[in-house]
């Protein structure tokens, strides 16, 4: 063990959450080591010290009261009218958000088309394989070379639109090989997976199917994502941001039929 | 207990009630330090415990109510408010405040135990909130949830929906952005001397030309 190592391994010690291996190690080198032994001592010492102060700075803070009010009318009419229409005119979240939170908080569903494999792709942030370079053709001629199927880019279409193609990558999806388009919307990500239509094509739980242009689209969150799903022919198009879906929304409506 | 009217009848409501009142405040708190906006705060509030209410069926009995409320406000927090506090955030620092490897140092520890200056004796909580603030919000977030709230790597990581091995990294670098913020408020106060760093430079322009103006 190194010097340099030392103090990711004493911040995890101070927190509690070194395993006995690494603390084994760790001991042993601050027994060697005066200069380690202590910059450890002084970090022990600023970081309780440090851990006090911000608590206390919670100590005095209190729901304001008219606030609390708020809530318990809101709540109270929530337990009486079943919540629903109530709830959605005074609380403006889209009941698919307000879906997911079920889904993370019950077991494991069986969904036939599982948004996890996009939105763990898209938080990956790989950078991409071949660059746009302002056309599609590179794009194109990329996914020609490399997939066995054919992809649409979707390609975004109002003058005013934020979104610029960057440039893409070969991906995995459900443990198949996919496309993976990579976009801009004003330095947020936008990410595109497609990849081979599964046997059965559910929809995911919290998601929900919106016509949009004669075009049904499934849209949903995962993790905190907006994820944006269709089929067309043989494929399926998932998009994953955390851009608005409604920019994702135009986004898959662009795309080349 | 919140006030409500004693003529409802559901079970589940004072159920609710009993287990989450304790937790209002500690939400609260949290999300006036995300958000940094009083106003965004009590609808990041009012959001997570009427979204907290609805699902509380899903909520398993016996596992840890807080950090089932915190996830819901934090998975509230980033659908609705994050992209706003970070544009607002990016507007507000300059760049250079973002690469900071470099200048935090064991160097500023010891300058900051120093029992003269008596560093901690003297921060004022507004100060402490005021550097917090300025950590930007993906790593004040785990900050707030580790030091503030007292949460483990491994619950963090299930509020955030992130690896446990982010949670660590961000955590890192996060105490660290508040370190040098500190470090630097300690120098603009004259509670501390100004140090080098290792390559000869003054630690933060900005202070060190505060300090300069001071004393001149």
């Amino acid at each position: 063990m190194e010097c340099r190592d030392i103090e990711r391994l004493a911040e995890l010690s101070l927190d509690g959450e070194i395993d006995a291996s690494d603390k084994a190690d760790l001991e042993a080198h601050l027994a060697k080591c005066p200069g380690c032994k202590n910059s450890v001592s002084g970090r022990s010492w600023y970081q309780a010290q440090l851990r006090a102060k911000l608590q206390s700075t919670s100590d005095n803070i209190e729901l304001p009261n008219d606030l609390r009010a708020r809530i318990a009318t809101q709540i109270h009419h929530e337990a009486h009218t079943s919540g629903r229409v109530p709830w959605r005119r005074l609380v403006p979240v889209s009941v698919a958000a307000a879906a997911l939170l079920l889904v993370i908080w019950s077991p494991q569903s069986e969904a036939t088309l599982d948004p996890e494999d996009p939105v763990r792709r898209h938080t990956k942030n790989l950078p991409p394989e071949v660059r746009a370079r302002g056309s599609e053709r590179e794009v194109h001629r990329f996914f020609e070379k490399n997939l066995k199927y054919r992809v649409a880019v979707p390609r975004p279409q109002t003058p005013r639109s934020n979104v610029r193609l960057v440039g893409a990558r070969l991906s995995n999806i459900a443990n198949q090989d996919a496309a993976y388009v990579m976009y801009d919307h004003r330095g947020a990500r936008i990410s595109l997976f497609a990849y081979p239509k599964p046997k059965r094509f559910g929809t995911p739980p919290g998601f929900e199917e919106r016509q949009v242009h004669g075009q049904p689209l499934l849209v949903g969150q995962h993790r905190g994502y907006n994820v944006v799903t269709w089929s067309q022919g043989q494929t399926v198009y998932s998009l994953v941001s955390d851009v608005d879906a409604s920019e994702l929304i135009d986004l898959a409506v662009s795309t080349d039929r | 207990m919140f006030g409500f009217s004693r003529n409802t009848s559901k079970t589940d409501k004072s159920e609710f009630e009993r287990l989450t009142l304790e937790h209002m405040d500690a939400l609260y708190g949290a999300a006036l330090r995300l958000t940094r906006s009083p106003k965004d705060a009590e609808d990041l509030v009012q959001d997570t415990f009427l979204k907290a209410f609805r699902f509380f069926d899903s909520f398993e009995k016996g596992t840890n109510i807080k950090a089932w409320l915190f996830k819901i406000q934090t998975n509230t927090f980033i659908n609705k408010y994050r992209r706003k506090v970070k544009e607002r955030e990016v507007a507000e620092a300059p760049p250079e405040d973002i690469v900071l490897d470099r200048f935090v140092s064991s160097d500023q520890v010891r300058a900051l135990q120093d029992p003269e200056g008596d560093f901690f004796g003297r921060l004022l909580s507004d100060e402490v909130i005021e550097a917090l603030d300025q950590v930007p919000v993906d790593f004040r977030m785990v900050v707030i949830l580790a030091d503030i709230q007292g949460f483990s790597y491994k619950e963090i990581a299930e509020i955030v929906g992130c690896p446990v091995g982010t949670v660590m990294s961000r955590l890192f670098r996060g105490r660290r952005i508040l370190q040098k913020q500190l470090y630097g408020y300690a120098i603009r106060e004259g509670i501390i001397s100004p140090d080098m760093d290792e390559q000869g430079q003054p630690i933060d322009l900005e202070s060190f030309r505060q300090r300069k103006k001071k004393s001149a």
